[in-house]
């Protein structure tokens, strides 16, 4: 018999069919009675003060019932910086701007109309009058003294500084053997979610609002619209409908959200807005840009000694998630190879440009890009294989970085072996023609934050009830938010193997849903499956725990000894003797008349560092670690610099995989996005004004671009994670880039030092080396 | 985004499209509509009337005849011609430049009528509404009175871009066209191309592309036409170059070369068929023809892409393009 009879099988999604079938709803699918068109005018200057709106001619438009700006919501800021003691300037953006624009694409009023042509009619005559502001677009411009203030109470326009020193670094490349300084760049990308923001908002005579948005983190949205409108957080309910995609993209509260719900309220009808391609790409955010002056110090074996990095990231015009942004570029770095010695400082720039933020691989892409590219130019020099240089650094099981993440499960050097075989490296590194050549690249990436950046005492991180049916069936609630990765499959999977249930399909997921689910902090540093998969797992333990408890009362047996599986409880080693799930509920509630609801939830244990404050860098950051690596093989061609990526070998330490198919999903998607990434994305403004605001500019891969991906599952078990399990859905987007580069380094001697690897570098940079030669 | 507000009319033969842009000046054509929504979208263009002229079946044909030669129907769909087989066979470079343009979906809808009409682009010029509210000046294209191209420049040096003119420059078609009187004029492909990047063809408001003509080419003939885009679908070329190439007695007969997304218009390489004609093709000899084309072209930076980047890339294309419709 295997192990487990629902976890570790590939389980179709319970979400599959509406999807195929084109079902299910999403924020812009609803059709209320009634319901209104809204549109949100923006700035169409980078930099200004707003003198006035006048809106008296859009209102006495036929078919307009409201518009709104600035003077129509509260004096709060709308932002998710919010968590005790972090100060409350970090929150610098209003739904609707008050006084100022910062970005083109800056929201400043917003019409509801019976129709979009109206509201689009509307919105031509709303008259705002600017006074026109000098702008900042580029970063040493707004770092030089005296260069215009974007925001008051952020001096030098330094929007987030992040210092973290631990060891002696100055001492540690005073003993290094060869220490190695390079310099980096990269670019901003956006997520391109196939669905763009939109959201549906009711607001009823009873003070109440209900919100569909699309979202990601609707029990934050939740505080934000109630305290953008001015209503108490109870009369605010958020439900997620289906959402297509977010990877980060939709983690911040967006201004939509609040101004539906503020629109409804002054027209009195429900209110649906969906972004336009272009809106959303100009007025969403966005990964974060940045140049990197990093410092390596090494032994003669390779061993890393010292490690000094200088981040420096061109934020846009407001800080949204970027504080996390910022510290988590810097901490991530303490993986996958064990750091002695270790520096960096970090700082984050305000521009007039739309605004950056968390994206899939938050804070892992920047900085790996630059290590890993870095380890392999060291072990060039030094003569070693990149593959050994990973190995004799690695982190293993058990091990305590310097600022105190534990290891608690690491597939580090199985994923490294593995990725390499499967890309045949032991024939093909160094001895591919001229041209082609194969690279490797490793990942480290957190299984959910153990903190909170929002609520200062969160009931838990996740909370999980499951109520049983008088069929014997059962119900799962969770605050916790499928965008499309998978995540209530997942969870079902995890509960129904606890309870012992025989199939999923016996257990339904209500979820996301703030009026009746248990609180989750949201989708985002790939927690679900580690943190609401454990708040999952142990709901479904207490319901197994009560039934096996009515078991033994029917079996006449000692509870100890009983086992539940395939939906029956029976005496271990005499499956004969037992009663199925179903008669145990029915008993149950027969004997006692006391509903079966049990309470499960989740909190990361504060042993992963000290937790007096993040803006130190001291919170417990991670239950546990994700590992991996990718190898990837490519193709130059020398005449035209076109760089064909042939595969991807992506390995990739998830713990254990609760549902395969979908970890799998997970590695290929990751892949896509920093493909991507690496080889044609990059989010160009010019002078302000976004350049790359269609799928037509902005250059998302086609799958006839993809490379073939080969998805390698690495199982660590893992601790602290639900039967093993850690995250598999972001970790797995940050090696791909450097293994690219690296595999371009092999096939033409060149290291691509700026994202993304355009035809023209690699022809420029194959035009000078033959000029050298 | 939404279209703005239009009447629609819907003619079914020729004369009546004639007469309907004849009494309406504020009207514009559309065939498979992927050029010309996009467009209307982005409010760059805001006719009062729009000709939907995809009901006249008889323009969707596809003919061959070895005296005749190949004639498309302007409405002819750029995925029927990719696939069709004696386009396949005879001239290839059409079919493959129409193969490669765009996406599926977009092929399904597109028609060579459109694809020889499309004017040239520039991230400055195919911008929304929204994106433009707050420039303070426009450029020539838009009305304007500068580019931002090239400071400084006195004309419009948007980007023309379409696949199929370079391969039909090549194969030496000719288009016809239907003037306000009704009467017909046929004039060679590359005639049909002003060179000016502010309108790039000769079409007045009221003539409409009734159909391409290719003459069947002598025996001996291959083509080849060879794109390069930033991703292998959907995607406008960085360049794309076509040749074709006629061999008797080892020598090349003739030869038509032609290059496109190099400036205001495809350009036809005559200076590089010279290079061939006459020759017997050697790989000396190809190399010199690429670099002809590499000296003849003179691009502007566009889109991220600079002018250093496409000569290059014209002479790797022509060259690849050539050796391939000489094996
Ligand atoms: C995302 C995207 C990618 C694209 N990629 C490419 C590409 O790679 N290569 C490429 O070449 N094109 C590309 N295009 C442009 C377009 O799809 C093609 O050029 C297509 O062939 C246009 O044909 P259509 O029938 O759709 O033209 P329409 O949009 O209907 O018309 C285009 C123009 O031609 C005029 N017109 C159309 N038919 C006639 C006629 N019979 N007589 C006179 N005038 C006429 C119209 O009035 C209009 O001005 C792309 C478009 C999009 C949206």
């Amino acid at each position: 018999m295997d192990k487990y009879s629902i976890i570790g099988k590939r389980q179709v999604r319970t979400d599959s069919a509406v999807k195929a079938t084109g079902a299910a709803k999403f924020a812009g699918d609803f059709l209320l009675p009634g319901m209104l068109v809204g549109k949100i005018l923006r700035s169409p200057l980078p930099h200004a003060k707003i003198l006035n709106i006048d809106t008296s001619k859009a209102m006495k438009l036929k078919g307009v019932r409201a518009v709104a700006t600035g003077k129509d919501i509260t004096d709060v800021p709308h932002g998710i910086m919010r968590v005790d003691p972090l100060p409350p300037i970090l929150r610098d953006k209003y739904s609707l701007a008050k006084e100022r624009v910062r970005f083109i694409g800056d929201e400043v009023a917003a019409v509801a109309a019976i129709d979009e042509d109206t509201a689009m009619e509307a919105m031509e005559l709303i008259k705002v009058d600017y006074e026109e502001l000098p702008a900042v677009f580029d970063i040493w411009e707004s770092l030089k003294p005296g260069a215009i203030q974007i925001h008051e109470n952020f001096p030098g326009n330094i929007s987030t500084l992040t210092a973290f020193h631990h060891g002696d670094v100055d001492k540690a490349f005073a003993e290094s053997d060869y220490i190695l300084e390079d310099k980096y760049e990269t670019q901003r990308t956006h997520h391109s979610y196939i669905e763009p923001h939109a959201v549906t908002a009711e607001f009823y005579a009873s003070g109440e609002v209900t919100i569909w948005p699309s979202t990601q983190t609707p029990f934050y949205d939740k505080v934000c619209i109630a305290e953008t409108i001015g209503v108490p957080v109870n009369k605010v309910r958020v439900i997620k409908p289906h959402v297509g995609g977010g990877f980060g993209g939709k983690g911040d509260v967006h201004s939509l959200f609040p101004i539906s719900a503020l629109l409804s309220r002054m027209s009195g009808k429900p209110v649906q807005i969906s972004y336009t391609r272009e809106e959303d790409i100009v007025s969403t955010t966005r990964r974060h840009p940045t140049i990197i002056e990093q410092k390596i110090g090494v032994k003669k074996d390779g061993r890393i000694m010292g490690f000094d990095s200088k981040i420096l990231a061109d934020g846009g015009a407001y800080q949204g998630i970027s504080m996390v942004s910022i510290f988590v570029m810097a901490v991530f770095q303490h993986g996958p190879y064990k750091l002695p010695n270790y520096r960096c400082d970090a700082r984050r720039v305000y521009t007039n440009k739309p605004y950056c933020g968390a994206q899939r691989g938050h804070g892992g892409i920047q900085p790996r890009f630059v290590i890993e590219s870095m380890m392999d130019i060291i072990a060039e020099n030094l003569n070693l294989d990149p593959l050994e240089i990973r190995r004799i650094n690695g982190l293993h099981t058990g091990d305590i970085t310097l600022n105190k993440f534990r290891i608690r499960s690491c597939g580090h050097i199985e994923s490294i072996d593995r990725a390499a075989e499967d890309i045949g490296w032991k024939d093909k590194r160094k001895k591919l023609p001229e041209g082609k050549g194969v690279g490797l690249a490793c990942n480290f990436f957190a299984s959910g934050p153990g903190f909170s950046y929002f609520f200062t005492n969160p009931p838990s991180h996740s909370g999980v009830n499951i109520t049983a049916e008088e069929d014997g069936t059962f119900l799962l609630y969770t605050g916790s938010s499928d965008i499309g990765q998978g995540s209530e499959t997942a969870l079902a999977m995890i509960a129904a193997e606890a309870i012992g249930l025989s199939s999923i399909d016996q257990l339904k997921v209500i979820a996301a849903d703030t009026a009746t689910t248990p609180m989750d902090l949201g989708t985002y540093g790939s927690r679900l499956t580690t943190i609401a998969g454990n708040a999952a797992k142990m709901a479904g333990t207490k319901i197994k725990d009560e039934l096996v408890e009515t078991a033994a009362d029917m079996l006449e047996a000692n509870k100890e000894d009983l086992e539940s599986r395939d939906g029956r409880i029976y005496v271990k080693g005499n499956p004969e003797k037992g009663v199925t799930i179903r008669e145990a509920v029915q008993t149950r509630f027969q004997i006692k008349r006391i509903p079966l609801t049990t309470v499960g939830y989740y909190n990361p244990p504060a042993d992963t560092g000290d937790t007096s404050g993040f803006a130190e860098g001291k919170v417990s950051l991670s239950p546990t670690w994700s590992f991996g690596a990718h190898a990837a093989e490519v193709d130059v061609d020398k005449e035209t610099g076109v760089v064909k990526v042939n595969k991807v070998s992506a390995a990739h330490d998830c713990g254990f995989a609760i549902n395969p198919l979908a970890v799998e999903g997970q590695i290929e998607g990751c892949v896509s996005m920093t493909f991507g990434q690496a080889t044609c994305e990059e989010f160009r403004t010019e002078k302000g004004w976004t350049m790359t605001n269609s799928f037509l500019d902005y250059k998302l891969p086609t799958s006839e671009d993809m490379p073939d991906v080969i998805p390698i599952i690495v199982e660590s078990i893992d601790t602290e994670g639900p039967f093993g399990a850690k995250e598999a859905s972001e970790g797995a987007n940050i090696p791909t880039i450097p293994a690219i580069t690296n595999a371009i380094c092999d096939a033409i001697g060149f290291r691509v030092r700026d994202l993304p690897i355009n035809p023209e570098k690699i022809l420029r940079a194959l035009e000078k080396k033959g000029g050298e030669k | 985004m939404r279209l703005p507000k239009f009447e629609y009319l819907e003619p079914t033969n020729v004369k009546e499209i004639t007469s309907l842009l004849k009494k309406n000046a504020d009207a514009i054509l559309v065939a498979g509509g992927t050029d010309i929504l996009p467009k209307m979208k982005q409010r760059i263009v805001t006719p009062k009337f729009v000709i939907n002229v995809t009901k006249i079946e008889d323009l969707k044909k596809i003919e061959f005849g070895e005296k005749k030669g190949l004639i498309l129907g302007s409405l002819a769909t750029l995925d029927n011609i990719s696939k069709s087989k004696q386009v396949i066979e005879k001239f290839t470079a059409l079919a493959q430049a129409a193969g490669r343009i765009a996406s599926p979906q977009l092929r399904n809808m597109g028609t060579i009528g459109g694809n020889i009409s499309i004017e040239s682009m520039c991230m400055y010029f195919n911008q929304s509404h929204e994106w433009r509210k707050g420039r303070p000046h426009l450029c020539f294209k838009l009305g304007g009175d500068r580019c931002f191209v090239a400071k400084g420049s006195k004309e419009c040096l948007a980007l023309f871009q379409a696949d199929t003119p370079p391969a039909l420059i090549a194969l030496g078609a000719t288009v016809t066209i239907v003037g306000s009187t009704g009467k017909e004029k046929i004039i060679n492909i590359e005639d049909f191309y002003t060179q000016k990047s502010k309108k790039v063809n000769i079409l007045k408001p009221t003539d409409f592309v009734k159909q391409i003509h290719i003459p069947t080419p002598p025996k001996g003939t291959k083509s080849c036409y060879l794109k390069m885009a930033q991703r292998a679908a959907i995607d406008y070329p960085i360049a794309g170059a076509a040749a074709c190439i006629t061999i008797s007695g080892n020598k090349c007969k003739n030869a038509g070369i032609a290059v496109t997304s190099v400036g205001s218009g495809p350009l036809r390489l005559k200076e590089v068929e010279d290079i061939l004609i006459g020759n017997s093709i050697t790989d000396e000899l190809i190399a010199k023809a690429a670099d002809a084309a590499y000296e003849k072209i003179r691009p502007m930076p566009h889109f991220n892409i600079s002018a250093w980047y496409k000569r290059k890339l014209i002479r790797v294309l022509v060259k690849r393009s050539i050796k391939q419709a000489c094996i």
